[in-house]
């Protein structure tokens, strides 16, 4: 048997999450679709002088996004939103910490997608 | 049942669960497109040189088969490249050729997949049609009183899946087809589920049209069958034309053949016609009767292993094609199936290609598994274990 996705650092982000919640007044608010199962996610990004003061997120989502989610709302709070321009996916595998297979990509970087099109949409680059 | 060495797919350790989404394929299959391949490569239907001609008579010879197989008359099979491609084809022909006014009606099933369902939703916002939906019962069938109710003297056209790909529901699709005919409507059946699974016989079940694809029945994918009442054939002007489907072309105009091939447009999957054929011949060997009864036990043990759990919502028709769908509270089907995969057992997870049913049954779809020919009950086992599995992992 392969080894498995589900290490307990996954399972423990997936069964209590950081950071679900809805956003504040102030939040950049965006949804995207996880095309593979129809699963959607709702990212909230409050964003004081250039620095995320909160993020958090809401959906209907599998275990794989929400620990993702939850791993990755964590790692946004207190960053440059320039800081996050420059991140990567491999980033976004490295802080669940599993080997993710072709297959759930879009469930891993689900957040990640809605991250970059709060920066295209709300926090576009002035350079 | 068939011989499972005959599947070279079957790899040791490799527990197949997916055959409602696509079965696998025999040996006997993949050597017919393969000769044809090295020994007659060439088009059909064209020519005069003898690998042209080999390639023909191979073609015409599968229409024959089939034609027994689903009992059907031979100039009423239709060559498509797959049951999604045969419905487009048809509601295409029935936009052409059907007087559809603004207000006629286009009755559906909720078990329906989306291979009829969204075209024929198309179909009715582009001419402002309405389209009633037959719901499903609590035992995921499709009543004769709940389809009774929707069918109106402006139903045009009634399209009804012969078995849930979710639920795996056969519909009793003859008394239905007799009730929209008395309406005057024209009857699609959907039986991709059901071709090489049950014995099907197009006379019998008295639709106008009906499609399958190879691929779920021990063929290779690519190649489907839409067969279409003669009467229709003779009526219906082509919706698309192009090569094959022509008796004479000039400037001004094109005439169209009079017989099937009008709808046969451009060259023909001939590879995959011929495995299809071969793929009818194998399934013929052992009887479509007997893989409905093996389905039959599998699904009913099946059913008996998941009453020992009861933290598994289970979702099965009781005349059933063999496919059986569950969901666990709390737990995403990804997930679900991800598991198994991690124990190599291949099942299908999500909305199935049927959105309406499998979104009613749980709000995230569902787990399906689905058995045919090859299966045993040792694999049904071995998903019992994955389910073990599933319910430490998430400590149900």
């Amino acid at each position: 048997m392969m080894e498995s996705l589900y290490s307990e650092h996954l399972l423990r982000h997936a069964r209590s999450p950081h950071n679900y919640k809805e956003g504040g007044v102030s939040a950049c608010v965006v949804s995207v679709l996880n095309e593979g199962c129809a699963d959607d996610l709702t990212l909230y990004i409050d964003v004081e002088h250039g620095v995320v003061k909160d993020a958090s997120f809401v959906g209907t989502l599998c275990a794989l996004s929400t620990a993702s989610a939850s791993l990755l709302t964590d790692y946004m709070h207190g960053k440059y939103i320039d800081e996050l321009r420059l991140m990567t996916p491999g980033l976004v595998y490295d802080l669940l910490g599993v080997t993710i297979t072709e297959s759930r990509t879009r469930c891993a970087l689900l957040c990640y997608q809605a991250l970059q099109k709060s920066l295209t949409t709300c926090f576009p680059s002035k350079n | 049942m068939f011989t499972r060495s005959h599947f070279p797919s079957l790899q040791e350790g490799y527990i197949y669960l997916d055959s409602a989404s696509t079965s696998l394929t025999p040996q006997v299959v993949i050597d017919a497109m393969d000769t044809y391949y090295k020994d007659y490569r060439a088009s059909s239907h064209r020519a005069m040189y003898a690998s042209a001609v080999r390639a023909t008579k191979e073609v015409e010879k599968v229409r024959v088969d089939i034609a027994h197989f689903i009992d059907a008359q031979e100039e009423e099979v239709i060559f498509t490249s797959g049951s999604t491609a045969a419905a487009q084809l048809l509601v295409a022909t029935l936009e052409h050729n059907l007087k559809l006014q603004e207000g006629d009606e286009i009755v559906v099933t909720e078990l329906d997949h989306h291979a009829t369902f969204v075209p024929l939703q198309m179909l009715a916002q582009r001419k402002k049609m309405k389209l009633t939906v037959v719901p499903a019962d609590e035992k995921f069938r499709v009543t004769e009183e709940a389809f009774a109710k929707c069918i109106t003297p402006r139903t045009k056209i009634v399209s009804l899946i012969h078995a849930s790909n979710v639920t795996g529901t056969i519909i009793p699709v003859e008394r239905y087809a007799a009730l929209a005919h008395e309406n005057g409507a024209f009857v699609i059946i959907d039986a991709a589920q059901t071709a090489g699974h049950i014995t099907l016989s197009f006379k019998k079940l008295g639709a106008d049209a009906l499609f399958f694809s190879g691929h779920k029945m021990c063929g290779p994918t690519g190649v489907g069958v839409l067969a279409l009442k003669q009467k229709w054939i003779e009526r219906c002007i082509p919706p698309y034309g192009g090569g094959g489907t022509v008796h004479s072309v000039d400037a001004e105009k094109t005439i169209f053949l009079p017989h099937k091939s009008k709808f046969e447009a451009g060259t023909l999957p001939i590879a995959e016609i011929i495995g299809l054929g071969k793929a009818v011949a194998y399934i013929q060997g052992i009887s479509p009767g007997s893989i409905q009864a093996h389905s039959t036990e599998l699904v009913a043990y099946a059913l008996s292993c998941l009453g020992q759990k009861p933290w598994v919502s289970v979702y099965v028709g009781e005349d059933n094609v063999g496919v059986v769908s569950f969901s666990i509270a709390g737990v995403h089907p990804h997930d679900i199936a991800h598991i198994f995969a991690e124990h190599s057992i291949a099942v299908r997870a999500g909305f199935q290609c049927a959105e309406l049913i499998s979104r009613k049954l749980s709000s995230s779809g569902v787990v399906r598994i689905s058995v045919y020919g090859y299966t045993t009950k040792e694999d049904i086992d071995a998903c019992m274990r994955a389910l073990d599995s599933v319910q430490k992992t998430f400590s149900i």
